[in-house]
């Protein structure tokens, strides 16, 4: 059998890819909702948007990647997360060329926030280390306010970008267009969390599925408030990774048995590991 | 138990052809040096299924670990790393 070539996925090649993703991957996302997750600008020189497989000018196989430039501890580093890995039954045997291809970009931090099982333990036979996978829930209940309303809760987006330091402004900017997340802000004074969250359902229960947290702490601290307010909107419990707290509030439930997420790095460790600039927050998973 | 070197190369080389011929692969060409994941002869499934064949022929159980491709990416990295061990 003729190997297929590996080939960068150029700008002019994603609809293709695309394509092929909503074909093989999954039709319920169409091509071009497919494209505008790998189309986000978020500040870096994008060297391609994956690689993918071709024989005879058809594509049988890819990886997409996201590239971000986040700021982790005030240091900008650049990451490449890793999604949406297809390649067709009769081409199984060069999956791992492609996956060889991603990581042998030099200069990025690699993710996969959404692996299947089989993918997790492939990547970290590529030296990916699992992250913690369990997730903290608590039913929201309706706590009495803060005295004399010292807590704030702020849902305009313009009304957060003016509590936020300059960081998480700019976090803020590179995913309010998305119309799937939702924002708030809850703190008091001069310290202020924000959070991102989408609505999510466990047994048929409307809740809160947390995304990321720009400072734990003020985040723990405010908890009954932030349960109060999404106890308002429909949301009868909030869940997050238990790895995006610092520890585990009383009277939370933990559960297993989620994705292996993995990452890839030389210098970083796994709170430095986000949800945000990936496929979980651009697409509408 | 005597290893050889010479011989377990051997013995992973037949591995890796038998698991690329299932995947309708032809890996008699595979030089002990080659990064197994980058030939194209193996899908993640087979190497996989090469690791835990590994464990199994040589009787000594991988740390979860030590399952990464500088120990095991490669015909020749794959004797070290057992005779390392087994020394």
């Amino acid at each position: 059998m003729a190997l297929p070539t590996i080939e960068p996925i150029r700008d002019e090649d994603l609809l293709d890819f695309c394509r092929f993703l909503t074909q093989h991957l999954s039709a319920d996302r169409s091509p071009e909702a497919w494209a505008q997750a790998f189309r986000q600008e978020w500040g870096v020189a994008k060297p391609n948007n994956g690689f993918m497989l071709r024989i005879e000018g058809q594509i049988v196989g890819g990886i997409g990647a996201i590239y971000a430039e986040r700021l982790i501890r005030g240091k900008p580093e650049r990451f490449c997360n890793i999604t949406s890995w297809c390649v067709l039954e009769a081409y199984r045997a060069q999956s791992m060329r492609l996956a060889m291809a991603v990581v042998s970009q030099p200069g990025f931090h690699f993710t996969d926030l959404t692996p299947t099982e089989v993918v997790s333990k492939t990547l970290q036979f590529l030296k990916f280390k699992p992250m913690n996978e369990r997730h903290a829930l608590w039913p929201n209940v309706p706590w009495p306010a803060s005295p004399l309303g010292r807590v704030k809760i702020l849902t305009d987006l313009d009304r957060i970008e003016e509590v936020l330091p300059l960081d998480d402004v700019k976090v803020l900017r590179d995913h309010r267009h998305l119309p799937w997340l939702r924002h708030v802000a809850v703190g008091e004074r001069d310290s202020f969390c924000h959070i991102i969250w989408k609505p999510d359902r466990l047994k048929g229960i409307a809740g809160a599925m947390v995304l990321a947290v720009s400072n734990p702490e003020v985040f723990l601290r405010n908890k009954p408030a932030l349960s109060r307010h999404l106890l308002w909107r429909g949301c009868l419990y909030t869940r997050i990774e238990s790895r995006l707290l610092p520890r585990l509030p009383p009277r939370v439930k933990e559960l297993a048995g989620y994705r292996i997420k993995v990452f890839r790095s030389e210098t970083l460790t796994e709170p430095d590991i986000g949800n945000l600039y990936s496929e979980i927050v651009a697409l509408d998973l | 138990m005597n290893l050889n070197r010479d011989d377990v190369k051997a013995t992973i080389r037949a591995k890796v052809i038998e698991l690329a011929k299932s995947l309708n692969m032809d890996a008699s060409g595979v030089a002990d040096t080659d990064i197994l994941p980058a030939t194209g002869l193996l899908d993640s499934n087979a190497i996989l299924e090469l690791v835990v064949w590994f464990e199994t022929a040589y009787d000594f159980p991988i740390k979860q670990e030590d399952v990464n491709i500088d120990n095991l990416g490669s015909i020749d990295s794959m004797a070290d790393f057992l005779l390392g061990r087994k020394a």
